[in-house]
This record gives C-alpha cells, sequence and structure tokens, in this order.
C-alpha cells in the first residue's frame, strides 16, 4: 500500500489532544491528588482495561462492522481464566485467548458466509456468551484459590506508575496498532472498512478481513476480562456489563470513524485515556455511578454529534458508499449523490 | 399497490408489492416455530397447558410483544433495532408514577407521559436520520435516561399514591389480561398502518432502499423520527401497564426487555436489512419467547443456560431468515 492510502486513514488528534488537556486542566485544579502518583496509577490502571476494550470495538469499527458481544466474552474469559490458574497464569491466559480466538473467527465466518449483519448477530451472541458465563461459572462469582493469590498479587505489582496488566495494554496497542497500518492482513481491514464495493472493485478479500477483525476483538476482549479478573482475584458472571457503553465512546471519542475505514491504535489510546480521566476525575469528586452513566451517555450523544457536524467528507463519503447495511445515510447526502 | 407504484416512479410494481407484502415464508416458519415448541412442551412438559401457566406465558409475551410490535418500526424503517427499550419503558413508568404521585388527574398524567416518550423517540429518531448509527445512538440515550432517572429518583421506588389505571391493570373478557387485548389490537393496527397507510407504505419503501426513497423525496429523517417514536412509545405503554398493575415503578424495572423485544422482532422474522416484516409475526415471535422462557424455567434450567439459549435462537433465527431472503433474491 503506499503512503497516501496510509495518510488517509490517520485522523488529526489535536481536538482529541485538546479534550485530553482540558480534561487535566479542570480535574487538575479542582482535585488535589488528581496528580499524585496513586492516583495516576490507578487512572492507567483503568486505561489497562478500558483501553484494551476499546481497541477490541474499535477494530470492527475500523472494518465496518461492529461486535456488540466483547463485554460478554470479556465475562467468560474472567471465569474461565479464573477457573484455569491452577494451571499457572500463562496457559491459564494462553488457553483462555486462544478459545476466544476460535469463537471470534467462527463468529466472524458466520457472518460472512451468510451475509447477516454484525449487529444483529452479535446482540445474539452478546447474551448467549453472557449465560455461558453463568453457566461456566454455576451462577457465581469465582475467588482466585487462596494458594494462587501470589499470581493475582504479581499482576498488580507497580514499574513507576505501570502495572503488568498496563503495560499489556500498551504493547497490545502498539502491536495491533503496527498490524493494523503497515501489513497486507491490516490494510484489507481499513480497505473494507472505508468502501466496501470500492475496495472489491479492487480485489482485495472480502472474508479475511472480516474474520480477522472479529478473530481479534475476540482475543483482545478475552485478554482484558482475563487481566482484570485475576487482578481482582475474581472472576463475576454478571462482572462489565458497563464497558460496552465506555469502549464504545473511547473509541468513538479518540477518534475511530463512525463509518469505517477511519482511525488507528493511536486514536483508540487517546480516547480511552480521555474517557477514563474522565471517570476518574468524577468518581474523585464523589459523583455518584448513576451521574456518571448520565454523563457518559451524554458525552457519546455530543461525540456522535460533533462527529457528524465536523466531517467534511459527510456528504461525499456517503455519495460515495455501496449498500453496506451498517451505515445509515442522510436523505441530503443522498439527493446530492442523485445529482 | 397501483397508487403506490405510481408514487414511486424508480421502482417496478413488484418491488414495491415485495416491500410491502411480507413473504410468507417468513409467517410459516414462525408458526412452526410456534407449533413445535407447543407439541414439545406437550410432550415434555406436563404442567405447561394448565390454565395458570397459560396465564403466564401471556402475561409475559404481553409485555415483550407491545414493546416489540413498537420497536418493529424500526427494524421495518433500516434502523436494525433500539438498545434503550427498557429504559424508555422505565422512564415511562418512572414519570407516570410520579406524576400520579403528585395528584395528577389521569388523563393528564397519561398525556404527560406519552408526550416525554414521543419526545425521547423523536429526538432519537432525528439523530439516526441525520446519519448516526442507530446502535450506538440508542446505546447512548438508553445510558443517559437511565442515569437521569436514577438521579432524580435517587434509586427509591415511586408509588402512585391510590389512583391509577384499574382496567389497564386487570383483568378482561375470558380471564385473560386486559393488556394481553391492548397488544393484540396493537399488532392488527400497526400491521394494517404499515401495509395500507401512505406513511406506513412510506417507511417500509425507504426501509428496503434509502437510495430510492430519497430519490422519490420521501425523508429518510421522517421516517426515523417517526419509527423511533413508535418503538419509544409502545415501551412506554409497557411502562404504564406496569405502573396500573403494580402501583410503583423503579429504575431497576425491565432489565430483559431490551432484548426480549429484540428477540421477538427478529425471530419473528422482520428483515434486519429494512422493509419488510409485520408487527403480527412479531407478535408470534414474542409469543415464541414467552413460551420458550416458560418452558425452561418449569425445566428448571438455570438463569444461564436459558439466557445462552435466547442468544442462540436469536443467532439461529437472524441466520435462517438470512438464508432464506438470500435464496429468494438468487433465485
Amino acid at each position: 500500500m503506499n503512503t497516501h492510502h496510509v495518510a488517509s486513514t490517520v485522523k488529526p488528534v489535536a481536538g482529541q489532544l485538546a479534550i485530553l488537556a482540558t480534561v487535566w486542566v479542570i480535574f487538575g485544579i479542582a482535585y488535589l491528588g488528581f496528580f499524585s502518583d496513586n492516583n495516576v496509577f490507578s487512572i492507567l490502571q483503568g486505561f489497562a482495561f478500558l483501553g484494551m476494550m476499546a481497541l477490541a470495538v474499535g477494530v470492527t469499527m475500523i472494518a465496518g462492522e461492529l461486535d456488540l458481544s466483547v463485554a460478554s466474552v470479556a465475562a467468560v474469559a474472567g471465569v474461565l481464566s479464573i477457573q484455569l490458574l491452577p494451571l499457572g497464569i500463562l496457559p491459564a491466559l494462553a488457553i483462555t485467548i486462544a478459545l476466544a480466538a476460535i469463537f471470534g473467527a467462527v463468529q466472524g465466518l458466520l457472518i460472512t458466509a451468510l451475509g447477516v449483519n454484525s449487529i444483529v448477530f452479535t446482540i445474539g451472541t452478546m447474551f448467549a456468551m453472557r449465560g455461558v458465563a453463568y453457566v461456566l461459572s454455576g451462577e457465581q462469582t469465582i475467588l482466585v484459590d487462596t494458594n494462587d493469590l501470589d499470581i493475582s498479587d504479581a499482576i498488580l505489582e507497580r514499574f513507576l506508575v505501570l502495572s503488568p496488566f498496563s503495560a499489556t495494554t500498551l504493547i497490545a496497542l502498539t502491536v495491533v496498532g503496527f498490524v493494523l497500518a503497515f501489513t497486507r492482513w491490516g490494510r484489507e481491514i481499513y480497505a473494507i472498512g472505508g468502501g466496501r464495493p470500492e475496495s472489491k472493485a479492487a480485489g482485495v478479500r472480502q472474508r479475511r478481513p472480516v474474520v480477522m477483525a472479529f478473530m481479534l476483538s475476540a482475543s483482545l476482549a478475552s485478554l482484558a476480562g482475563a487481566m482484570a479478573s485475576i487482578s481482582s482475584g475474581s472472576g463475576a458472571p454478571f462482572a462489565f456489563s458497563s464497558i460496552l457503553l465506555q469502549a464504545v465512546t473511547a473509541a468513538l471519542v479518540g477518534g475511530i470513524g463512525l463509518y469505517g475505514g477511519k482511525g488507528t491504535a493511536f486514536n483508540v489510546a487517546l480516547g480511552a485515556l480521555i474517557l477514563q480521566s474522565f471517570l476518574s476525575g468524577l468518581s474523585g469528586q464523589g459523583v455518584p455511578q448513576a451521574t456518571q452513566q448520565l454523563a457518559m451517555g451524554l458525552l457519546l450523544l455530543v461525540v456522535i454529534a460533533i462527529e457528524f457536524a465536523a466531517s467534511p467528507s459527510a456528504s461525499s463519503w456517503l455519495a460515495t458508499r455501496g449498500g453496506l447495511p451498517f451505515r445509515t445515510r442522510p436523505a441530503s447526502a443522498t439527493r446530492a449523490s442523485a445529482d | 399497490v397501483s397508487t403506490a407504484a405510481s408514487t414511486y416512479p424508480l421502482r417496478e410494481p413488484a418491488q414495491v408489492a415485495h416491500a410491502i407484502r411480507p413473504p410468507h415464508r417468513s409467517t410459516a416458519l414462525i408458526i412452526g416455530f410456534v407449533v413445535l415448541l407447543a407439541v414439545v412442551a406437550a410432550l415434555t412438559t406436563p404442567n405447561f397447558y394448565s390454565v395458570d401457566n397459560l396465564r403466564s406465558i401471556v402475561g409475559v409475551a404481553t409485555v415483550t410483544g407491545i414493546a416489540a410490535i413498537g420497536l418493529t418500526f424500526v427494524t421495518i424503517s433500516g434502523n436494525f433495532v433500539s438498545l434503550s427499550t427498557s429504559q424508555s419503558a422505565l422512564t415511562a413508568a418512572i414519570a407516570f408514577a410520579y406524576f400520579l404521585s403528585q395528584g395528577w388527574p389521569l388523563a393528564v398524567a397519561l398525556v404527560a407521559t406519552l408526550a416525554i416518550a414521543a419526545a425521547i423517540g423523536v429526538a432519537q429518531g432525528w439523530i439516526v436520520g441525520v446519519g448516526a448509527n442507530p446502535i450506538i445512538v440508542t446505546l447512548a440515550a438508553g445510558a443517559a435516561m437511565q442515569g437521569t432517572m436514577s438521579v432524580l429518583t435517587g434509586g427509591s421506588e415511586i408509588r402512585t399514591g391510590g389512583q391509577y389505571l384499574t382496567w389497564l391493570g386487570g383483568v378482561g373478557a375470558f380471564g385473560i389480561t386486559v393488556s394481553a387485548y391492548v397488544m393484540l389490537a396493537a399488532a392488527v393496527v400497526a400491521t394494517i398502518f404499515l401495509r395500507k397507510h401512505r406513511i406506513g407504505i412510506e417507511l417500509a419503501l425507504v426501509g428496503e432502499n434509502r437510495l430510492a426513497g430519497a430519490g422519490t423525496g420521501y425523508s429518510t429523517r421522517r421516517v426515523a423520527m417517526l419509527a423511533f417514536a413508535m418503538a419509544s412509545l409502545a415501551a412506554a405503554l409497557v411502562g404504564i401497564i406496569s405502573v396500573s398493575s403494580f402501583q410503583r415503578a423503579s429504575v431497576d424495572q425491565f432489565g430483559s426487555l431490551t432484548f426480549d423485544a429484540i428477540a421477538a422482532v427478529l425471530i419473528g422474522g422482520t428483515a434486519i436489512a429494512g422493509g419488510t416484516g409485520s408487527p403480527l409475526r412479531t407478535a408470534a415471535g414474542a409469543v415464541f419467547i414467552a413460551m420458550l422462557a416458560n418452558f425452561m424455567l418449569l425445566h428448571d434450567w438455570s438463569f444461564g443456560a436459558r439466557l445462552a439459549v435466547q442468544g442462540l435462537a436469536v443467532v439461529l433465527a437472524v441466520s435462517l431468515y438470512q438464508v432464506i431472503s438470500g435464496n429468494r433474491t438468487r433465485s
């Protein structure tokens, strides 16, 4: 792929950096301990989970699809990894991620083979996997065995402000970001997300990128769910029920386009950092959970509005777009295309 | 059909007929699902056909069905589904219970609640109509509604304090709840509206083909606003019925309504790509979901197993209908 093509998928991040600076300045003034080592560490712990989940959803958004099953997959992985922990942390993680990757690949294969809309399909698997988490755990929270508590402690060990969990997320963001931006398989994901008819006409494989995207999303979600559960010492079947909203918001805030083909892992990282700083700041101010949820919902609505209003190419890409059911086209844009 | 065809010059008359008349195979399939489950239940579950149990199935099917009939408009209009159904229902329930507790006359409380629900639906439809992804918009709107209601109620229950719609929460002819008749009436009226009324046909046409719809002067924005208003109003009706039955409302209600309604629409065979669908089949889908849940309960299946089976049922139904409609296009 030529440099022009790579450049076209990179979105300007000045806006995001300005938002991040604003959030930091406001909470830095309003909340004395905001930049203390402990608070930065706790923000990064939250970022570790949110960033990885946002990357999971973000990959499918770049492909022009949406994987709504990530939170349930993370819950299954959390329960499973704790049950497997007596084998040691690496085998437990490896088995969990391998199973999730298989699940993701099968999901992607079925979506492409049947030609079924990924949103609807993953609404079904979102509930099915949540059910699996309950069945697997016998409907109760699974605690890490007391003999294995040192493993949980090891994950929580601090290196300055980083932990093995947040370091893993940074590595995952870097590796996945690199694969997406510079390898053939990654570029295919951008190509089908940027415009399916065009990519087909250009000879890009149509199935492999979708399968890849869903395999990646399930693997990343399972890694996030497993690490979060192991570090908290317990895996609950009802866990992570609010993370889907946060992950989608983080991806959108960071600049992953609503319409596919746009944004990089750096956008995801930035979005997750903004959102986690924002949420940690609110918690630090003693803002109750319900109000945080309200703020999240409103923030996402505002981001959707800005995303659409600020997009200079809103009508031009809409006009050139084919019949992907993921997107909805505004009447004004479709009229323009008729001219 | 002929008038519709002449209003839409870009479309062949046959396509219009296809858009407003659902494929019979889907109807046969949902009826087949219900009959199959009814037979399996009869053979394996002794208490399934007791009067009390049938009544409880009807009760569950009614709640799901009313919300799902509204949601069918969203799906037919090409906007997939709403993820804020349960939040719309609880918002309406809390508003209605609160208005009554303040001593407002019943009619005023009812109109005010429905007005709020309509406004919430129109707002979501407007954002979607501008071009945003409906799943993400309704996810955000749901969180905003749930958050607002939690803050307003402080998490505590709102009681109506005496007056309520006794008849709506009560039992009607043949010992069947009034709300079951409401669901049936809603399904019939909605089906006739979508097949015969100009606006209903416009909704299906825009859902089937946005480009052609917009090209012939129909507004995707107006259609989205109408569809989400219908979904929100139907969810509000569920909230109002619940308040009428129990005289109270709280934020932790209707937890499974969003998914149950989606499951009813999809198992009822309304095409997710938009354009075709039937509120009557959605009602049948709601009956199927209620029967399935009841069947699993009577067999003492765990919560997780029930959730997994229901999720799989949706995946299977969506795949099956997709294969059927795929064959239809190829042939």
